[in-house]
């Protein structure tokens, strides 16, 4: 899953970017609203998470602005403000949810991972797909009893991959939602290596693929899994 | 009709209503009374008199015409020389009995009418008051009803224009009064939780994230260090400054500061950040003026107004201070050839926290608290400060100080 931080104190955004990237997100700073625009032009987010007092755009106009445009973009709205007028008017203008400064890391992870269940068919806080199971708070994936030990960014593959279950997704897209701006260096060979130690994890066997399927020139599909 | 309501006058403690019932009551009562005392006596003399005459041929008094009413004077009362008659001693009984049954009457209906005037007029006066006074329980009812959450709220009497309107137009002045202070207040104490949340959100993010990595490197943990301690030092400039912005007029110590050694000094201090910026500070000294002030406050002051100066500039730019005596100002100009000012962030300038948007871009770490502090520090000493400015050519300060 992929997040934009726009956040105009460099130290605060730099940490929060640190943060989620160590708890399988990729992440990417704006530190101006314009900044955020052309960001959000040009790359797919799943979730912004959006500080109101920015230097050159009002906030609450930049969310308008952002929920306008990108209809299915989560925004997280971060305030210094605590007055329930600007929470209420941060909703209002298109939030899905505000968190006010200082506030608890635990607490936004928390509330990402809540916000990122809401396009899920169920509400249930532990994707499942089959026999694998995999919990986006403790970071843990399960194939039937046995816990894998993925690495950062497989995990955010694989959980891109649950999400999206059924559906064939393109390189580009994955890539999209996966890897930060600045980790965009290596493309589809490096996505291609991530697959193939997920498939090692998984013991599943790439011609004849009981959970990720290659579809060639098209992209991947998690198979939806009767057992 | 109400007697319970008649009945709360007396159980409460004394109510200026109350007071004002009680007191009319008592004053008829004592009025009452007399007139009765009055009517009575006269009644007494009147008759006895009457009777005595009628009878016994005394006159009356020459007095008693003009006392009593003009029909008298016209011959309804027998006047002395028309009554010649005989009576006898059991007719002048029977006439005294009819005297003293009359006068007992009078006395008794008097008496009567002594308590049911000073009860009607009572509940006359009860109501009239209840009148008069309600507006009063409307201002301390509205009084009671607003709290800091609802200073907007006005007392409103179009209808009158008496004491009571003065009154609450003295209420709603003292109202607009508050409310202004109380906004003032509330927008200052929730910027300066604004600018202290910044900092403090930094630390806190900075810290759990490095804690809720197992695997956090010692680099990551110095690298946090430094954070911490740049947003901490952050912190502490907003309260040093703050504390700054608190002071009031009883705490200046005042002495004769010679301004030209003051400038020296802050020409100084400021060096380092004049020569990485490029920006010359050029101070026109003239030897003998001086100001009776507070040196560090003074020199707080100006180092403010000389630092943004430097800071707002171009490189190979300038800051000019000079000073001189103009009337019964001792003025200090501190002139530069920087960015400017927009004529829209002009009026703003002075208020805490406010930053212009090109200042935001040339120093990222000020706190917009400076020239709130020098014109504090100004108008503390009884002196003003002012502004010209135009974007892209410069800036000019004019500090004036009482030069006594
Ligand atoms: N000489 C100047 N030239 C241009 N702009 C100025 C000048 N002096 C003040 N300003 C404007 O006025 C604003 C307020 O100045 P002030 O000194 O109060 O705060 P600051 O310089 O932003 O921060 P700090 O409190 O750290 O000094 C500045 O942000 C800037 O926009
Ligand atoms: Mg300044």
């Amino acid at each position: 899953m992929r997040i934009l931080i726009i956040e105009d104190e460099f130290d605060l955004a730099k940490a929060l970017a640190k943060g989620l990237k160590n708890n399988g997100y990729a992440a990417d700073i704006a530190l101006l609203g314009e900044e955020a625009l052309q960001k959000i032009e040009f790359n797919e987010y799943d979730l912004a998470v959006l500080d109101l007092n920015l230097p050159d755009i009002d906030g609450l106009e930049l969310c308008k602005t952002l929920r306008a445009w990108r209809p299915k973009l989560l925004i997280l709205i971060l305030t210094c403000r605590k007055r329930l007028k600007d929470k209420v008017m941060g909703l209002d203008m298109g939030a899905d949810d505000y968190l006010a400064k200082p506030f608890h890391f635990q607490e936004l992870l928390a509330r990402i991972r809540a916000l990122l269940r809401r396009d899920l068919p169920t509400k249930e806080p532990i994707l499942q797909v089959g026999d694998l199971k995999l919990d986006p708070s403790s970071r843990t994936v399960f194939k039937g009893n046995r816990r894998l030990e993925l690495r950062n960014k497989e995990f955010c593959i694989l959980e891109y991959l649950m999400r999206r279950a059924g559906e064939v997704i393109s390189q580009e897209e994955l890539l999209e939602h996966a890897w930060g701006e600045e980790e965009l260096d290596f493309f589809t060979a490096n996505l291609r290596v991530h697959i193939h130690s997920l498939r090692k994890e998984l013991n599943d066997d790439a011609q004849n693929p009981k959970y990720i399927e290659t579809l060639p020139g098209v992209g991947y599909r998690l198979k939806r899994g009767e057992n | 009709m109400k007697f319970s309501s008649l009945f709360k006058i007396f159980s409460q403690p004394p109510t200026l209503k109350g007071k004002l019932v009680a007191i009319s009551i008592i004053v008829l009562f004592l009025l009452n009374c007399f007139s009765l005392v009055f009517v009575n006596l006269a009644a007494t003399f009147f008759v006895t008199r009457y009777i005595n005459f009628s009878f016994l041929g005394e006159p009356f008094p020459e007095n008693f015409y003009t006392l009593s009413s003009t029909s008298a004077v016209e011959g309804s009362f027998p006047t002395p020389s028309a009554v010649i008659q005989f009576v006898t001693p059991s007719e002048i009984i029977e006439a005294r009995r009819l005297a003293q049954s009359t006068l007992q009457n009078l006395r008794v209906f008097s008496i009567g009418l002594l308590f049911f005037t000073t009860v009607l007029g009572g509940i006359g006066i009860y109501f009239l008051s209840r009148r008069t006074l309600r507006p009063l329980e409307e201002v301390s009812q509205t009084a009671k009803e607003i709290s800091a959450r609802s200073l907007e709220r006005r007392l409103s009497f179009p209808e009158s224009a008496d004491e009571v309107k003065a009154l609450a137009d003295a209420f709603n002045t003292m109202l607009e009064r508050l409310e202004k202070s109380f906004r003032d207040q509330e927008r200052f104490s929730s910027s300066v939780a604004h600018e202290l949340r910044t900092p403090l959100a930094t630390m806190r993010t900075n810290l759990e994230v490095v804690l809720q990595n197992k695997e956090a490197t010692a680099e990551e943990y110095q690298e946090m260090g430094k954070t911490i301690e740049k947003a901490l030092s952050r912190l502490e400039e907003i309260v040093e400054n703050l504390l700054l912005l608190s002071k009031g007029e009883k705490e200046l110590e005042r002495s004769w500061v010679f301004l030209a050694p003051l400038l020296e000094e802050i020409r100084h201090e400021l060096l380092p950040l004049s020569r990485e910026k490029d920006v010359r500070v050029l101070v026109e000294a003239e030897r003998n003026t001086q100001c009776f002030a507070d040196e560090a406050l003074l020199f707080r002051a100006l180092k403010n107004v000389i630092e943004n100066g430097i800071r707002y500039n171009r490189p190979g730019g300038y800051v000019r201070v000079t000073y001189f005596q103009e009337e019964e100002w001792v003025v200090v100009k501190v002139e530069d050839n920087g960015v400017g000012i927009p004529a829209d962030e002009q009026d703003s300038i002075f208020e805490i926290f406010s930053r212009g948007a090109q200042a935001r871009k040339l120093y990222k770490e000020g706190t917009g608290l400076g020239l709130a502090i020098t014109r504090l520090i100004v108008e503390l000493h009884g002196g003003k400060i002012e502004v010209q400015s135009s974007p892209n050519a410069g800036t000019a300060f004019k500090i004036f100080l009482p030069s006594i």
